[in-house]
């Protein structure tokens, strides 16, 4: 005999809307189990953090006899970068996406801006942006061995240069050596 | 105050913070000696070890926060700690300093 109709679509769609109960509940303990991460994570951070001032307070009042009773300013000056060091960690990290690809300070600038949604008033902030804070973020990180320069392109006239992340390139000596130390039998033989 | 500063005035921060170490060494090294040599002192020469350890915690540890790749435990010691007590190393200069924990 047939099932009705009415109760074969009822059977089906309680079944169907149980199954979307048992997602549901999953992805609300995933989000809490997330959620407690990120938590753990800030609460590490917030006690290295505190600990730090804590031991810089105990210093000030060692060595300059100034006590925690002086009411000490609160700064947030790198709120546009997110947190302290904020940008400089973004152009390192835009800058190891694009590897081996290289960047300039144009395409660096576009990126900040518009991950960090920061507004610039005027042409002449923006090129102040490029040169001052993209373009001493990306010397800095030569200095460090982080990036370095590429040979200098000029685009109509002007010269300027391409920056990627520092590839580990042996010298041809090093090559040789590591050639040498690997197969001295066959050193000898050509055309193999 | 400008937020970031120049880098003669980093360098300078970074010596004089050096410094302080340097003489929490110096000093943590004098009193464990003189708790060797002069018994009757020894109560107040250990609080007195006990608060420079503290000191140099908070020392150790605000290096760190200045940069994370120095070391605060290769900085050596100075003895211009023992310059208000008298000339370093004489006995009256310690004998000062040993009345002056115990007060």
């Amino acid at each position: 005999m047939r099932t009705r109709s009415e109760t074969k679509w009822l059977i089906n769609e309680i079944a169907a809307l149980a199954g979307d109960l048992e997602r549901i509940d999953r992805e609300m303990a995933d989000l809490a189990t997330r959620r407690e991460r990120e938590l753990a994570a800030l609460a590490g951070q917030r006690e290295k953090t505190r600990r730090a001032r804590e031991a810089c307070l105990a210093t000030l009042a060692i060595t300059a006899s100034m006590t925690t009773e002086a009411k000490l300013p609160v700064v947030h000056a790198h709120r546009p970068y997110d947190r302290r060091g904020g940008l400089l960690a973004f152009l390192r990290a835009a800058i190891t996406q694009a590897a081996p690809s290289a960047v300039n300070t144009e395409y660096l600038a576009r990126m900040a801006l518009e991950h960090m949604g920061l507004e610039i008033a005027s042409p002449k902030e923006y090129s102040r942006f490029k040169h001052n804070t993209v373009g001493r973020a990306l010397r800095r990180f030569e200095e460090d061995g982080f990036v370095q320069r590429i040979a200098t392109r000029t685009v109509g006239g002007a010269p300027f240069s391409a920056w990627r992340l520092k590839a580990a390139i042996p010298t041809l000596d090093a090559l040789r050596e590591s050639i040498e130390l690997t197969d001295i039998s066959r050193m000898g033989e050509k055309g193999r | 105050m400008a937020l970031t500063m120049t880098r003669t005035r980093t360098q300078t921060a970074l010596t004089q913070l050096a410094k302080l170490v340097a003489e929490v060494h110096g000093e943590l090294s004098t009193v464990e000696s003189l708790i060797q040599n002069h018994p009757e002192h020894a109560v107040a020469l250990r609080k007195r070890r006990t608060e420079l350890e503290s000191h140099r915690d908070a020392f150790y540890a605000t290096i760190k926060q200045f940069n994370p790749e120095l070391d605060p435990t290769v900085v050596g010691a100075l003895d211009g700690w023992m310059r208000p007590y008298g000339r370093s190393g004489t006995k009256t200069a310690i004998a000062r300093y040993l009345k002056s924990l115990s007060d």
